[in-house]
């Protein structure tokens, strides 16, 4: 016993990674919301008419909004008037290549192991990297143009191809949807656009790095990704912040839209500053995620590894208009030390023949509490759906908490929907054995994660599964006790 | 009178006849729950707990007080039941139409409001305890105007062989019957029993029965109820039925529902001590209108529990039937082992299931599960029956009934068992 505990002891003092600050110059607009700021943010942006009045009209919205307070989670209240909304470097980074890229930057890259240049020549990833809120470089953009594909900032793609952003910005989450999704309408600063024309096979996996540095700044990204008819995209999302104090707000909102045959995958690994061991500091992830399969055959595929954060609150969904769509899900929430995770998935069941899977795999670890949340909706019209969810809950310590809220409402009597849930914690018969054989406890435990978290890791692109699966192992390394 | 003025009167009306009640705690409970019923409004699908049951309905449909005068029950009674017949009448207890309660070895029985004089002290400490008034309107509303009710107090080491057959008739002949038993029963060391629950709604008005069972088993009871839910498509029933279990004691709880309005059930036991069990049970096959809810709460406040929970559904016609299932397991109740399932069969396109299987785990050395499916007939399953000559209609309520028998099986009372099945048979052959 006093092994696993020295373990833990190790584990719980293990200090966060990626915790160190760039000394970037910023530019950073003054504490609080009001019209004004929105009004700053889109004149600095250089945005068109049209995109001020959306976000004017999503602002008014919003503070007619109450936050909402049904989640699983416990935070003090988020004053919005103590933050700021906008934050850049202050340099003018527009590089045509990555030599023109700040230094320091490039270095703040470097450390969080995503350098540009390298990936640009080993692993063939065109990166969006996002370093608070202005799209710093973008890597193989050219190469992307050559097939058709726009892959840029937010902002360009607004000042660009503006009427593309248009037709498709709120179409799959309107402002008015949520209390987070209406504040990041109003405020979001930049994010990335992705379009895939009709019949077009993205020929890389698509990147984009968030990174949360300057102090007390929001961050409200804005992701579209259209898929035209027989068109396929990977799309690879990671995170992560430097170590803070003070709690910082993440509210993103990222749609997808999917035509006819058109097929999305979207992967995210997340391990943003999760706090101190006593729950001080850390990211509030308030993220609205939602894919829509429009056309006939479409498929959306969401993929995701949540180890950060102090409080994770996101459902990504899909719904599953175009007759023979197909939704996935597949998730690993991991939650150690004072951690709050309250995810799930979504999926909506329009069209005819249907098909959707959830595979959710949650491990609380020291007094985390990680709650699945999860809605199958099954239309009148809907015919033949099909919808099978799985949600497991591992336990690991005495002082976590583990919470199961599947929602299956099903209005159609062709419809078959399976759900089912277990909570267990590591049997120690298996520990045994792997002692027995010379395996330390601790790297059973992290074998034995890996086998239980294999199916949903399975999912995710090459470069990212060998990160995932570090990341699984730091973030519970020895909380076994 | 709408729901809250009647309810207003009706407490006005108790207050004035208190006879021996001015100063009890039965009275002060009572009040305390009138005072609070004006801060409480009668939930909406807002309220989480009430998001697919629309009771709006109920409120604000008006309500009068009928005289009802009833020779004989036979006919409500269960065909070849050997049982101990408890009637209420309008929610008061009928001496007459009753069997007598007294002589039975190790019983004390019989209605709430004779029984207070001589059982005060154990009415006065359990009355109460196991229904939170702040939860919603209907418990404040009950305990604001409870009166009557069964009051059961098992000896200890005995064992009450016939069941007692809780039959409530309601008139709403003349106009819209609002009635709010309260039934406390208690079940001693090592004593054994078995209740059964049947509402019969008489007239073609809408009924409304809001009703509160509290069950307290001591160590090592055996505590049997069932719950019969057939009554006139205008009824609506609000039961809520929970139990508090001491060590070693056996819950096992089947609830029937086969028509009805509107159906709630809040069927909820408190594992406090190790070593229990507790099983729930719940059918609901539903065609029409009928509209079931049946929400379960196993709270495991203790180590080494254990818990199982079966529901299962055939919904048709424009029926909707919901679900929702609650397994708590507190910071200490290690080992406890937790099932919970939920299954159903939709048979029209416009009926609808809403169900909500919850887990809240707060320890780690824990077995628990639940799962639940939504889906039609095995189409090979019926072909196969249809290729050895059973027609189509037959071979569906064949399958449909063994779909049904999981839950009456676990009925222990033969004839009880049979009126059921009947009773689904005939439904499901039609």
């Amino acid at each position: 016993m006093s092994t696993e505990v020295d373990v833990l002891e190790q584990h719980i003092q293990s200090e966060y990674k990626y915790g160190f600050v760039s000394d970037i110059e910023q530019e950073v607009a003054p504490k609080g919301l009001s019209e004004d700021v929105i009004r700053m943010i889109s004149s600095k942006k250089n945005e068109p008419e049209w995109m001020l009045e959306y976000r004017l009209k999503a602002y008014r919205h919003w503070l007619t909004m109450e936050e909402p307070q049904w989640s699983n989670v416990n935070f003090p209240q988020i004053d919005f008037n103590d933050i700021s909304y906008y934050a850049a470097p202050k340099k003018k980074v527009n590089p045509k290549s990555l030599d023109e890229v700040d230094p320091e930057l490039r270095a703040t890259f470097e450390k969080l192991g995503i350098s540009l240049a390298e990936q640009e020549r080993l692993t063939g990833v065109a990166v969006d990297a996002v370093l608070d809120s202005v799209s710093v470089a973008t890597t193989f953009r050219d190469s992307l143009a050559k097939v058709g594909v726009i892959f840029c900032s937010m902002s360009e793609a607004i000042a660009e191809h503006g009427e593309l952003v248009r037709k498709f910005l709120g179409s799959v989450v309107p402002y008015s949807d949520n209390y987070y999704s209406a504040l990041n309408s109003a405020v979001f600063s930049d994010g990335s656009f992705c379009y895939i024309p009709k019949g077009v096979r993205c020929p890389m996996e698509l990147s984009t790095y968030f990174r949360i540095n300057a102090k007390d700044t929001g961050q409200f990204e804005r992701t579209l990704i259209v898929a035209e008819e027989g068109a396929y995209v990977s799309y690879l999302e990671g995170c992560t912040a430097p170590m803070r104090d003070e709690n910082q707000l993440h509210a993103a909102v990222v749609e997808i839209v999917a035509n006819k045959n058109a097929e999305v995958k979207y992967s995210t690994v997340q391990n943003w500053y999760p706090g101190d061991k006593d729950g001080k500091g850390g990211i509030y992830n308030f993220v609205t995620k939602r894919g829509i399969c429009a056309g006939d055959n479409s498929k959306i595929s969401w993929t995701q590894v949540e180890t950060g954060s102090a409080i994770t609150w996101k459902y990504p969904s899909v719904i599953l208009k175009g007759d023979y769509s197909i939704g996935e899900f597949y998730s690993v929430a991991v939650t150690n030390n004072m951690q709050q995770a309250d995810t799930g998935t979504k999926m909506l069941h329009v069209g005819k023949n249907t098909k959707s899977r959830i595979v959710s795999k949650g491990i609380s670890a020291g007094k985390s509490q990680n709650s699945y949340r999860g809605q199958v909706r099954v239309n009148r019209n809907a015919e033949n759906a099909r919808n099978f969810s799985q949600c497991d809950s591992l336990l690991i310590g005495d002082k976590c908490g583990a919470h199961t809220f599947p929602y299956i409402d099903v209005l159609n009597n062709t419809a078959q929907v399976e759900h089912e849930a277990t909570t267990s914690k590591i049997g120690e018969d298996i520990l045994f054995y792997c002692n027995q054989r010379g395996i330390s406890t601790e790297d059973a435990v992290a074998m034995i994660i890996n086998g239980y978290a294999k199916e949903v890791l399975n999912q995710l692109p090459m470069e990212f599964a060998v990160e995932a699966q570090k990341l699984l192992a730091i973030s519970l390394e020895g909380s076994v006790g | 009178m709408k729901l809250q003025d009647y309810i207003v009167a009706d407490y006005s009306t108790k207050a004035e006849h208190l006879n021996g009640f001015a100063g009890s705690r039965f009275h002060a409970l009572r009040q305390q729950a009138f005072e609070q019923l004006s801060t409480q409004s009668f939930p909406t699908v807002k309220n989480e707990e009430w998001k697919y049951t629309n009771v709006q309905a109920l409120v604000a449909q008006t309500y009068t007080t009928p005289d009802t005068t009833i020779a004989s029950v036979n006919e409500y009674c269960i065909p070849d039941m050997e049982c101990i017949k408890v009637v209420f009448v309008n929610g008061e207890f009928s001496a007459t139409l009753s069997d007598s309660l007294a002589d039975i070895h190790g019983l004390t029985a019989g209605s709430l409001h004779n029984e207070y004089a001589s059982n005060k002290d154990v009415i006065d400490e359990k009355l109460g305890t196991a229904v939170n008034t702040e939860t919603n309107a209907f418990t404040t509303a009950n305990t604001a105007v409870m009166n009557d009710g069964l009051f059961v107090n098992v000896a200890k080491n005995t064992i009450i062989e016939k069941p007692l057959y809780v039959l409530s008739i309601v008139d709403a002949t003349a106009g819209n019957t609002l009635v709010q038993p309260r039934h406390l029963l208690l079940f001693g060391e090592n004593s054994q029993a078995t209740v059964i629950f049947r509402t019969v709604t008489l007239g073609a008005n809408s009924s409304v029965t809001n009703q509160i069972v509290e069950c307290f088993a001591e160590r090592a009871a055996i505590v049997n109820c069932y719950v019969v839910q057939d009554d006139s498509e205008n009824a609506s029933i609000i039961n809520t039925h929970n139990t508090h279990q001491n060590a070693n004691s056996v819950l096992n709880i089947v609830t029937v529902s086969l028509s009805g309005a509107i159906i709630r059930n809040t069927v909820g036991t408190k594992l406090n001590e190790q070593n229990t069990e507790a099983h729930m049970y719940g059918l609901y096959v539903t065609d029409g209108k009928t509209h079931v809810d049946n929400h379960t709460v196993m709270d495991h406040a203790v180590a080494n529990c254990h818990s199982n929970e079966l529901y299962k559904g055939i919904l048709d016609g424009n029926s909707q039937g919901v679900f929702n299932g609650k397994i708590f397991v507190r910071e200490d109740a290690q080992k406890t082992l937790a099932y919970q399932s939920n299954r159903n069969i939709l048979l029209s396109n416009t009926a609808t299931v809403n169900t909500k299987p919850q887990l809240e785990i707060w320890a780690d050395d824990v077995k628990c599960s639940h799962g639940c499916t939504v889906g039609q007939l095995d189409e090979e399953a019926l072909f196969y029956l249809r290729a050895r000559g059973i027609g189509e209609r037959n071979a569906k309520a064949l399958l449909l009934t063994a779909f049904a028998e999981d839950i009456t099986e676990k009925i222990s009372i033969e004839a009880l068992r049979n009126f059921i099945n009947s009773k689904i048979e005939q439904r499901l052959i039609q």
